[in-house]
């Protein structure tokens, strides 16, 4: 075999063990884990009789590390609510559901990017730190409204300081 | 006479298969190329994840 062959096989396969390596731990690290596993259930046809999605929006958290609940409802054609205000600086935790058919939910310029599936409550916690407004898209095909369905995140000014 | 264009042949045929005498060096620099453009576009699209958290 030709030297510069060796070289370049070597470092091929070397990428594939590195890879492998990767896949295998965050398969049981990291929060990559499957979405039946653990993940909170929620009949799609009583949404609105649960209090948390009655009316949907963002409510003081209760418990846990974070300040706020957002809790969202995705559904054709659109999502409740239709615009949020989030305090700059506050850690919020994102709820997400859907009564009818499997949507996206992806806050456009964040890593957040969530598939909304009827009967099951999608999670996502994060912190936001500059003020500004977020575009939130559907990029799951749902159907003929799909592209009409968004929402605004605005970050403002005079929230919570923990920094 | 054809038993000597045979073995020609034979010879031409495993010249062929004789990696060691081709020149690979144009080959082996646009697959180093490729290589580090991947690299480098993993570790961009890395940093932009990190960014965003």
């Amino acid at each position: 075999m030709h030297k510069y062959e060796k070289i370049w096989i070597s470092l091929g396969t070397a990428s594939l063990a590195i890879f492998l390596i990767i896949l295998g731990i965050s398969a049981v690290h990291g929060g990559h884990t499957p979405a039946a596993s653990g993940i909170e259930t929620i009949h799609p046809e009583h949404i609105r009789e649960d209090a948390r999605f009655s009316e949907p929006g963002l409510k003081k958290a209760t418990e846990g590390d974070y300040d706020y609940d957002l809790y969202f409802i995705a559904s054709a054609f659109m999502y409740e609510p239709g615009e949020v205000e989030i305090p700059a600086g506050s850690t919020v935790k994102i709820h997400v559901t859907s009564p009818d058919v499997v949507h996206g939910f992806q806050v456009v310029g964040t890593n957040i990017n969530m598939m909304a599936e009827p009967g099951l409550i999608s999670t996502y916690e994060m912190t936001f730190d500059d003020p500004g407004e977020h575009l939130i898209v559907c990029n799951e095909y749902c159907g003929v409204g799909h592209t009409d369905m968004t929402s605004t995140l605005k970050v403002v000014d005079g929230g919570t300081d923990h920094d | 006479m054809a038993e000597e264009q045979d073995r020609k042949k034979e010879e031409e045929k495993h010249d062929e298969d004789d990696h060691h005498k081709l020149d690979l060096r144009g080959t082996f620099m646009m697959v180093m190329a490729i290589g580090g453009l991947m690299l480098l576009s993993w570790f961009a699209v890395f940093i932009l994840f990190m960014e965003r958290m």
